[in-house]
């Protein structure tokens, strides 16, 4: 099968994406999930279980070739045949092999997503047998002549309707669109099957190493008959699930039907310890084999970067709370495997090509991280894939452009500089208009914000000039700049006064009346603050914090670290500005580029070595996070910056978590008016830097907070990604606007740039009232000035 | 305090105390067990003996619809009208139990499981031990007409005597384990009825195996010891052994008492 372009992929997408059904189906599901598995836990630690889990697996994964003997030992004396195939069609040989000395002519399958994986179906049919899936789901999308669209609900992206027409074509029978007559038709169509199938073949959710045992999850009892009924009987296991005793298979079950189906257990968990009885037997006994496949999964187990992939139970956990999931299904994103895993495994065992559409189809948002049974950094792990995939595949001109300008500074000051020049004529209240349709592609769902007349740097040149700081060369930090009012007006330029009256605009709209823009108080009424920082500098004893600007803020939004550097001086810290920092570095990052990530975190990790500060803030999470939590890993080998990586990471902090608990912001220091504003979690902050009281608690104490449904869940920009998928980007970007304009608010606020560009942009598009805004805007915006 | 002073009276005035917290406790687990259960849609029912609990079994075939042929052509063995099939009733109660069936309009059995395939209305079987955290039955069932008890009828009744109820897994885990010791043996955990949710997250009851499950705990001790399953007897027996002193070994060790009396 010849690989799927990068346009055919994105086509494909599209038409699912248009699916009505497809969309109803699993927005229904992504909102009953949350809810369900949380209830499922009850009073139990979801993430002291994954842990758990992920401890048992990481002792197996080393092992498993020596667990496999034991099972084999065990299973064997009990009556089994036990066999390993290394490869697909060694496995599939090892089944039909099985099938022949049965004499079967029908086999009755449960669902098994390895079977999936060695695409088993059509070998058997193709010598002539008779398959029948016997779970309900796999037997809707058997019918379908589809591949499941999801490891624990196959047919998840199926409504009634369509349920109905397929068993209808098959039985004859109509059911109306009744779900239990649907699952009546199919106990009835099914028994026969189970009775006189010559052969079963099941999957298993784990095999004991100790015991020669394998272990059978089902819901529907379908396993339970397939493998009681027939006279033989075949398990194919994937190598990784062997564990090595009974306590490991505990936690297994601990946090397996939790998370896959919200469940405390699955109603039949079946524990099959070599050949049972059966008088249909010529032996008397089971003629029961058991086939472990290893299809890449030994090369994984002894692969760092990737192997904690192993731990995986299947649970399909990461797929549920995956937005892209959400949007697209798993027929959208996942090739045998589903989801954040199905990336993973496509990479581990069909190779890096198999993988390049897929692994990009990923906001990097993290949510499946914070569900995952086995705490696999499914994130990490799938940036690892991007690599992978980016090597495998050679050199992109676009990602390839992307990179080499956002890890170069200078080359990127200079693109921007000149495209800044050329947006004049076509922008109007802080947004580009009219931009030709050959540059804006498909990327007009959203507007573009301008680029700032002058980047951050600039401006903070200017407000350093003549200030320099004795203790602190310009290059390594000039401090404190009082003449912050001037930079606030020049950061605005030309269009200080058009965004002073967009932002009065905006507050009429709003029905407040109070608000004037935050920018434009940050420039008009400042001078008391300023000169208070001025007054402070010299004996101040507040923290020092250096300041990471990211380049959305730098080159779009510098006016966002005025009032940031505002709300800190307010408070007595002491600002400082390393100017040779660059690019985070995670665009590179995400586009699989691995020598440009590792440029950016060299040039920051020794930007950030000076200056004694305290902390780092960024006032954009992703960068924040990327600082905190990649950086180090990048530079983990090279001996001369590891310690910086590490000192640098060990500083960073988010900047709402820095407002509240260092500063010590609180509902004391604003000007509480009544305007609604709701709140957007970016993924980086909710779950990468772990900030989720802090900025909620800022948002309360400077305006009315109204909550909405689903906050954390990523607003689709996810950088790269918007302009790779714009047409997933809008619709994740779609459902998070109707969620927000839900509460009746006239603002968002959020802590990333990121989020800002994109829900300004698309309620912007669509002529929205609400605005979107950063969180130190909104904040430096209502601070109580003091004498 | 209590637990000093406990110390310092004489041991049959402690080993009464002890005892006494013990089956609070166990009532406890009990109620668990239900509240979970139920929660799961299965039905719990508290019965003295038993013979109570196969009479029950009798009481819902009479209720319940017949249920439907599947398996167009595969008749029920006996000609139309409802089944029951039994395993691990002891002896001497088949012959009182399968009049009453009569008396309710259904016929009783208890070996050829396999031949119900096609319809089946209620299944009887006997477990080892209850989970009270998850509302799971364990079943250690070797042979086949004790497994298919539990697969293919519409109504499964399990029996489970109320002593053999364990907290958490982890307790249920050391019979378990010896239990799979065994060549050939299956030991499953049923916690509720056939399900799925995989029309549009919707959960309908009773898919391939039963529409619903009762649980008749066996309140009454003395009666455990009539608890032994055929299927169960030479798992649990093995088991036994080296469980002694949990509510798991005790139940085992009584089941393999019975057994072994009879076949060994």
């Amino acid at each position: 099968m010849a690989e799927e372009s990068r346009a055919e992929y994105r086509e494909r997408l599209k038409r699912l994406l248009a699916d009505k059904h497809l969309r109803s189906a699993l927005d229904r599901f992504a909102r009953q999930y949350p809810p369900a598995r949380r209830a499922a836990y009850g009073g139990a630690d979801p993430a002291a279980a994954a842990a758990g889990l992920a401890r048992a697996k990481d002792e197996a994964i080393p092992r498993l070739m020596e667990l496999y003997e034991a099972f084999r030992e065990k299973a064997e004396a009990k009556g089994a045949k036990v066999y390993l195939a290394r490869d697909a069609a060694e496995c599939r040989r090892l089944v039909l092999a099985a099938a022949r000395e049965a004499g079967a002519t029908r086999i009755v399958k449960s669902k098994s997503m390895t079977c999936e994986e060695i695409r088993l179906n059509e070998a058997l049919a193709a010598e002539g047998l008779e398959v029948r899936e016997t779970d309900l789901g796999e037997w809707i999308v058997q019918l379908r002549g589809e591949p499941p669209s999801h490891m624990v609900l196959p047919a998840i992206h199926l409504d009634r309707w369509r349920v109905d027409e397929s068993f209808a074509r098959e039985t004859g029978i109509s059911s109306g669109g009744d779900i239990q007559a649907l699952v009546r038709l199919a106990r009835s169509a099914l028994r026969r099957d189970f009775a006189e199938a010559g052969l079963a073949v099941t999957g298993a959710n784990f095999a004991v190493a100790s015991l020669g045992a394998l272990g059978i999850l089902s819901n529907e009892g379908n396993a339970r008959l397939a493998a009681t009924l027939p006279a033989a009987h075949v398990a194919v296991v994937g190598l990784d699930k062997l564990v090595p005793d009974l306590a490991a298979a505990a936690g297994i079950l601990k946090v397996l039907p939790r998370n896959a189906t919200g469940q405390p257990m699955a109603a039949y968990l079946s524990l099959v310890a070599g050949a049972a009885p059966c008088p249909l037997s010529p032996g008397g006994v089971k003629d029961f084999r058991v086939i472990f496949l290893d299809n890449g999964r030994l090369a994984a187990a002894a692969d760092p970067a990737v192997r904690e992939i192993l731990r995986c139970v299947r649970c399909g956990a990461c797929a549920n709370v995956c937005p892209v999931y959400r949007m697209v299904g798993g027929h959208g994103l996942g090739r045998v495997y589903i989801g954040a895993v199905g990336i993973a495994l496509a990479c581990l065992l069909e190779g890096p090509a198999s993988a390049r559409n897929i692994a990009f189809n990923c906001l990097g948002c993290g949510a499946c991280r914070e569900v995952c049974a086995a705490a696999i950094d499914l994130p990490l792990v799938i940036e690892e894939v991007r690599a992978r995939a980016f090597r495998s595949e050679g050199f992109h001109l676009d990602q390839g452009l992307i990179a080499a300008i956002l890890s170069r500074r200078s080359l990127m000051a200079a693109v921007l500089k000149a495209a800044a020049a050329a947006q004049g004529p076509l922008v109007r209240d802080g947004m580009v208009r009219h931009l030709p349709f050959v540059l804006s592609g498909d990327g007009s769902f959203r507007s573009l914000p301008a680029l700032a007349r002058k980047p951050f740097r600039t401006l903070w040149q200017e407000l350093c000039r003549g200030e320099a700081m004795p203790e602190e060369g310009r290059v390594q930090g000039a401090q404190d700049p009082p003449a912050e009012e001037e930079a606030a007006r020049a950061a605005q330029g030309a269009s200080a006064e058009e965004e002073a009256a967009q932002g009065a605009r905006g507050a009429a709209d709003g029905g407040t009346g109070a608000q004037a823009s935050s920018a434009g108080q940050a420039a008009g009424a400042h001078e008391t603050a300023a000169a208070a920082g001025q007054a402070r500098w010299s004996r101040s004893s507040g923290p020092k914090v250096a300041l990471f600007a990211g380049c959305a803020h730098e080159f779009v939004y510098p006016e966002d670290l005025l009032c940031g550097i505002r709300l800190f001086r307010a408070k007595g810290a002491v600002v400082s500005f390393p100017e040779s920092q660059g690019c985070c570095g995670l665009p590179a990052r995400s586009l699989g580029w691995r020598a440009a990530a590792l440029r950016t975190a060299a040039v920051n990790a020794k930007a950030f070595d000076c200056g004694g500060a305290d902390h780092v803030v960024s006032l954009c999470a992703s960068c924040a996070s990327h600082l905190k939590f990649r950086v180090p890993l990048l530079l983990a080998e090279d001996k001369g910056l590891s310690a910086k990586a590490a000192s640098l990471a060990e500083r960073v902090m988010d900047f709402s978590a820095f407002l509240a608990n260092v500063l010590g912001y609180g509902p004391d220091d604003f000007e509480r008016t009544g305007e609604r504003a709701a709140f957007h979690g970016a993924c980086h902050q909710s779950r990468g830097l772990g900030a989720v009281r802090e900025p909620r608690m800022l948002l309360a104490s400077a305006a009315e907070y109204a909550a909405t449904d689903e906050e954390d869940v990523c607003c689709g920009f996810g950088g790269a990604y918007s302009l790779k998928f714009p047409e997933t980007s809008a619709a994740v970007m779609e459902r998070k606007l109707r969620g927000l304009e839900g509460a009746g608010a006239h603002a968002v606020v959020t802590d990333c740039p990121g989020c800002v560009m994109q829900l300004g942009g698309g309620l912007d598009r669509r002529g929205r009232p609400m605005r979107a805004e950063h969180m130190a805007r909104f904040l430096a915006g209502r601070l109580k000035l003091r004498g | 305090m209590a637990r000093g002073m406990a110390s310092s009276w004489p041991a049959s005035v402690g080993s009464v105390l002890e005892m006494a917290s013990k089956r609070q406790a166990d009532r406890e687990t009990l109620e668990l067990f239900r509240r979970n259960a139920e929660a799961a849609a299965v039905r719990v029912v508290e019965v003295a003996t038993f013979r109570e609990a196969a009479l029950f079994a009798v009481r819902l075939a009479g209720e319940k619809p017949a249920a439907p042929l599947l398996i167009p052509g595969l008749e029920r063995p006996e000609g139309a009208g409802k089944t029951l099939f039994f395993s691990g009733l002891p002896e001497r109660l088949f012959g009182e139990v399968s009049a009453a069936a009569l008396q309710a309009g259904a016929r009783a059995a208890r070996s050829g499981a396999r031949a119900y395939a096609g319809a089946l209305d209620v299944g009887f079987s006997v477990a080892a031990l209850g989970i009270a955290e998850t509302a799971s039955l364990v079943l250690a069932h070797r042979d086949e007409d004790s497994r298919l008890a539990s697969m293919l009828p519409e109504t499964h009744v399990a029996a489970l005597a109320a002593s053999s109820m364990v907290t958490a897994l982890e307790e249920a885990a050391p019979f378990i384990e010896r239990s799979l010791a065994l060549p050939g043996s299956w030991t499953t955990l049923v916690s509720g009825c056939s399900r799925t949710s995989d029309i549009e997250r919707v959960l309908v009851l009773g898919v391939h195996g039963p529409l619903e499950l009762c649980v008749c705990l066996v309140m009454d001790e003395e009666d455990i010891g009539e608890a032994a399953d055929a299927g169960t007897g030479e798992a649990a027996g093995a088991a036994a052994g080296k469980a002694h002193g949990t509510a798991a070994g005790k139940a085992a060790g009584e089941a393999r008492d019975t057994e072994g009396g009879r076949h060994g």
